[in-house]
């Protein structure tokens, strides 16, 4: 009779770690997608994304959550879609703080040039 | 009976004007508009040829999916096209600023450089000025003095 419940037990606990496994099994693509996501996301708050691109640096937040929260209901389609979404939204968002960054130093360097350019002519003319 | 004839044409007309007509994806055409716009802005090639190629990928992803009227299959992709594309021309404006800057630096360099030559000539002749002034002076002096011990 002993023998006979911990053998129960044992195909209990087997069975437990089987399903857990096949869970761990079916989710390594949307987790890994997640985990993209979320580096792309680290790496546009670190870039000027929260000054420069709140709106689209939210967007992708949201996203990111509501993947995580796919993930966790075991909808693997979903989880998979918003973290793609997740993803290029940061990116997106990066790269408009990156390129408002850009834009702005290439209008204040053309300020510079052109006050540079209009004293060099003044002083390249004959003095009376 | 005519009547009949008519309503049944009338219905098959209807059905293959659906047919050859198919239900445009909002998804999909934005997503045609952003891909075309971005393929057109000249400095995408230039400096965001990767993200354009995969901008296109993903249409065409939602394309094949859209004609094979797969149409739960159209928006995932045709999202990723948009902002793929709205990515390249993005990187493409940012770098193109960068260079554009990193080239005037040259071009500041050589200005400053001439400011410098010009100061450095007009200070030679200054010079030159003031030592020929200096001399006639001393000339003029020692004429006076000559004059006096006469």
């Amino acid at each position: 009779m002993k023998t006979l419940i911990w053998d129960l037990r044992a195909a209990t606990l087997l069975a437990a770690l089987s399903t857990s496994w096949a869970a761990q099994a079916a989710n390594p693509v949307a987790d890994e997608k997640i985990a993209v996501a979320k580096a792309s996301l680290q790496h546009a708050e670190q870039s000027g994304a929260p000054q420069l691109a709140p709106v689209e640096l939210a967007t992708a937040r949201d996203k990111l959550a509501r993947a995580e929260k796919a993930l966790a209901d075991h909808d693997l389609k979903t989880a998979s879609a918003m973290a793609e979404q997740a993803n290029i939204d940061a990116q997106v968002a990066e790269a408009s703080a990156v390129q408002q960054h850009s834009h702005a130093a290439a209008a204040e360097f053309d300020t510079s040039m052109q006050a540079l350019r209009s004293e060099s002519m003044r002083s390249t003319q004959p003095t009376q | 009976m005519i009547a009949k004839v008519l309503s049944g044409l009338s219905a098959a007309f209807l059905v293959a004007s659906c047919v050859s007509t198919p239900v445009p994806n909002a998804a999909l055409q934005s997503a045609r508009s952003a891909v075309q716009s971005t393929a057109a802005d000249p400095n995408v090639p230039l400096y965001a040829a990767l993200d354009l190629e995969a901008a296109k990928t993903q249409l065409a992803i939602a394309e094949s999916a859209a004609m094979h009227h797969d149409d739960a299959a159209v928006a995932q992709p045709a999202y990723l096209a948009s902002q793929t594309a709205r990515l390249a021309e993005l990187k493409a404006s940012a770098k193109a600023d960068d260079t554009r800057v990193a080239a005037g630096q040259v071009e500041r360099a050589q200005i400053e450089m001439a400011a410098r030559n010009r100061e450095v000539a007009n200070a030679n002749v200054a010079n030159e000025q003031a030592t020929a002034k200096a001399a006639a002076l001393k000339a003029e002096l020692e004429a006076l003095e000559a004059k006096r011990n006469r």
